[in-house]
């Protein structure tokens, strides 16, 4: 994790990485395993094509002052994190760069962006999470030429990625990717109620029947996240309101529309989902529910890949009766169940910002741009088993990614195309991310869902703390 | 008279027991958390990951977690990070702590009891809320990202800490020790370097063991103001390359976490008699 890596050693970890792959793709079935076999050639192909390639890239020499410094978000696969570590480094050697790079958790990087934000002092690039570049924006390099050139050579970038990073007209940040969710699910629990692949619920209506089906049963209970889940909680919460036809501004960016029909019917339909989901839910945090699905004490819950996936590489075991079982054989996902409007998403998102105190903007424009590229991109994403989903849209049908290779991820290939940010429906996405930071909507639904206050009292408060963020 | 002795023996058992009890009560809470740092950190993956397993007791052995934490990780760095910040930062606001504590509770001049009341309230602020206040500073100071930020902001939780600490054992000890060695012709530095300070090396002792400990376990500061990786200290290399994402490395942070512990353990228990000295000391006599 901390030696410095030759090219040598960068090639050998990309085989590394595609065997990873390969192993991955080993809960598949034998068709996807042909795929799989493709993947893995592209991948490691991919790994060797960046390294030959890192050096290709700078038109002009870059100079920087000091080191090239960087703050990036880990992914749950160390090895991912090792590739990705293993490119910028080979970039920074052959750009006679010095780079230096860390990979860190996300909670840490929010406190790190805050610092540097407002002190001026920091790394030359943090990535930030969902509508940071709207809080930091007078701090924000303006990296629209990077933004552009990538999007015109890549597909585009999804709505949400710039809804995320494009204040008054200008990119702010690099989008990156999105960690996708989808309901992980346990097949045998499921089963033993009726449904099966063929049968999955399609809307929270049929979800809910699904609840109270597993609950008469007895069986390990549905349980989403209504705690101050970063990740999950956000994205159970606004997802449930968007998909029920809920806002809580209006597309003007100032009229704060929580208090509508729409919005009762998501609470209502929280109450009655509640009462066949045990009360943890209440305080989980992001790990609680991977806890809970590993320990086997429940059958359902929202999350990224990184239950299935982790399941997947410790070979963590469950009992089912008298049987133990690979918690993995049994998981599976399906996509988020639509609402009475369908299917809409919120974004759990990452991009990278460059800070205006950077001295070296040049080189960190290059490097972002280097890093997107599809020969650096892809050889990334493809090892983080589908934790990684890139912001461009070409990579959705790259036939190395894994929700392409594995059909256990498949089912979050369509979750960004239909994500937002907070602040969505409007442009305000400034007045979004500090509702969002102030947990305005999980706290709205879980004072009802814990019974600490009336639907009326709920959507009151919320309106209260929304018009403060919005106002 | 027979029964009566009888009963006075049975009720010294009984005393005895219970005391014991209770002590047994204490140990088991106080060391349970790292007996099971202890056997997690040793449980291969496919036991600790599976709950059918008694979680308090352990099948197969591994070194797994610490190859990992060795190997993979720059765990000794950290350990070598966090000593020197910590050595740096307690030595630092012992000697000021030392000299503030002194004037605090000997020394009478206009003030003195809002200055201490200031102190105190010093101590008070989350370190949560000075954060930002003061990666500003030490940015105007050009110390951003170096050890030394750590060291110089360190002290400004830990000498308050000290001065309150030491203002008590400082109380406790006879004015007229120190106005004998005046009257014999010491100066007052004389008279608290030769006289005071000797008595007080179990108190300094204690103060120094709580400063260490407070620095070691630091977490927002050393997280903002030292980021690069090589300068990182052990809480904050652990949770940035042990908790990816929503899956965290059970073994590898049991493991670093009992290793993480061993130096405070160490010193507590070389240094123990002193540490028992001071607190009592500063109890009763405050």
């Amino acid at each position: 994790m901390t030696k410095k890596m030759s090219r040598r050693d960068f090639l050998r970890l990309g085989a590394v990485t595609a065997s990873s792959a390969f192993l991955a793709s080993c809960g598949a079935n034998n068709s996807g395993n042909v795929v799989n076999n493709a993947a893995n050639n592209a991948a490691a192909n991919a790994v060797n094509n960046a390294a030959v390639n890192a050096g290709a890239s700078a038109a002009a020499p870059l100079s920087v002052e000091g080191k090239l410094t960087m703050k990036l978000r880990a992914a749950f696969i160390p090895q991912g994190n090792e590739v990705l570590k293993a490119i910028i480094e080979d970039w920074g050697a052959k750009n006679n760069v010095p780079v230096e790079v860390d990979i860190v958790s996300m909670n840490d990087l929010q406190t790190i962006a805050a610092t540097a934000a407002e002190t001026g002092a920091g790394p030359d690039i943090i990535e930030i999470n969902q509508g940071s570049a709207h809080l930091f924006a007078d701090k924000l390099v303006n990296v629209s030429d990077v933004c552009e050139d990538l999007g015109s050579r890549y597909g585009g970038w999804y709505t949400s990625a710039s809804e995320a990073c494009v204040v008054e007209g200008s990119w702010l940040s690099v989008p990156r990717f999105y960690a996708p969710h989808a309901v992980s699910y346990r097949t045998d629990v499921f089963e033993a109620v009726g449904v099966t692949a063929d049968n999955l619920p399609q809307t929270w209506d049929e979800m809910l029947e699904v609840g109270k089906a597993i609950k008469d049963a007895g069986l390990p209970p549905m349980a989403f996240p209504l705690g101050h889940a970063v990740g999950d909680a956000n994205d159970f919460n606004y997802s449930l309101l968007w998909s029920f036809g809920g806002s809580d501004v209006a597309e003007d960016g100032k009229t704060v529309t929580i208090d509508s029909p729409e919005t009762r019917a998501a609470l209502e339909f929280m109450l009655k989902l509640k009462s066949v989901m045990p009360d943890e839910v209440l305080s989980y945090d992001d790990a609680a529910n991977n806890r809970a699905f590993s320990a086997g004490s429940i059958s359902a819950t929202n999350n990224a890949p990184t239950i299935w996936g982790n399941a997947f590489l410790q070979k963590s075991k469950i009992m089912q009766g008298e049987t133990e079982i690979e918690l993995h054989t049994v998981t599976d996902h399906f996509e988020y169940p639509a609402g009475p409007v369908g299917r809409v998403s919120y974004a759990e998102f990452m991009s990278s910002a460059i800070f205006g105190h950077s001295k070296n903007i040049d080189a960190a424009k290059a490097l972002l741009t280097y890093i997107n590229e599809k020969d650096q991109l892809s050889p990334w994403a493809a090892p983080n088993l589908g934790f990684v989903f890139p912001a461009l849209q070409d990579y959705k049908d790259n036939v190395i990614m894994p929700w392409n290779t594995n059909p256990k991820l498949s089912h979050f290939k369509n979750n960004v195309g239909v994500s937002h940010l907070p602040g969505f429906p409007s442009t305000n996405f400034r007045g979004g991310t500090d509702a969002y930071a102030k947990w305005v909507i999980v706290d709205m639904f879980a004072s009802v869902a814990g019974g600490l206050a009336t639907i009326d009292e709920a959507v009151a408060t919320a309106k209260a703390l929304l018009e403060e963020s919005y106002g | 008279m027979l029964k009566s002795r009888n009963s006075y023996r049975f009720q010294k058992i009984l005393g005895r027991i219970s005391v014991w009890l209770g002590l047994l009560f204490f140990i088991v809470i106080l060391l349970f958390p790292f007996y099971f740092m202890f056997i997690s950190s040793f449980k291969p993956n496919d036991e600790l990951y599976n709950l059918s397993k008694n979680p308090l007791m352990i099948e197969s052995w591994t070194l797994d977690h610490y190859t990992y934490l060795l190997k993979q990780t720059r765990f000794i760095q950290w350990l070598k990070n966090s000593t020197l910040v910590a050595v740096v930062s307690t030595g630092i606001s012992i000697v000021i702590g030392t000299i503030a504590a002194y004037s605090l509770a000997r020394l009478r001049y206009r003030g003195v009891q809002a200055l201490g009341m200031v102190i105190f309230i010093s101590y008070l602020i989350p370190t949560t809320l000075l954060f930002i206040p003061l990666a500003y500073v030490v940015r105007n100071l050009g110390l951003f990202d170096k050890q030394v930020a750590l060291m110089i902001t360190y002290p400004t939780f830990l000498i308050p800490f000290c001065t309150w600490l030491l203002m008590g054992y400082f109380r406790g000890i006879p004015k007229e020790l120190e106005e004998s060695a005046m009257v014999d012709g010491a100066t007052r530095l004389q008279a608290l370097r030769m006289i005071i300070l000797p008595i007080m090396i179990p108190g300094i002792v204690s103060a120094g063991l709580f400063a260490f400990t407070l620095s070691w376990n630091e977490f927002v500061y050393a997280l903002t103001l030292a980021q690069t990786e090589s300068i990182k200290t052990l809480p904050v290399g652990i949770v940035s390359q042990l908790v990816l994402a929503d899956v965290y490395f059970w073994g590898e942070l049991m493991g670093a976490a009992l290793l993480g512990s061993v130096p405070i353990a160490l010193l507590y228990s070389f240094f123990l008699e002193y540490y028992v000295k001071g607190m009592t000391a500063g109890a009763v006599k405050g």
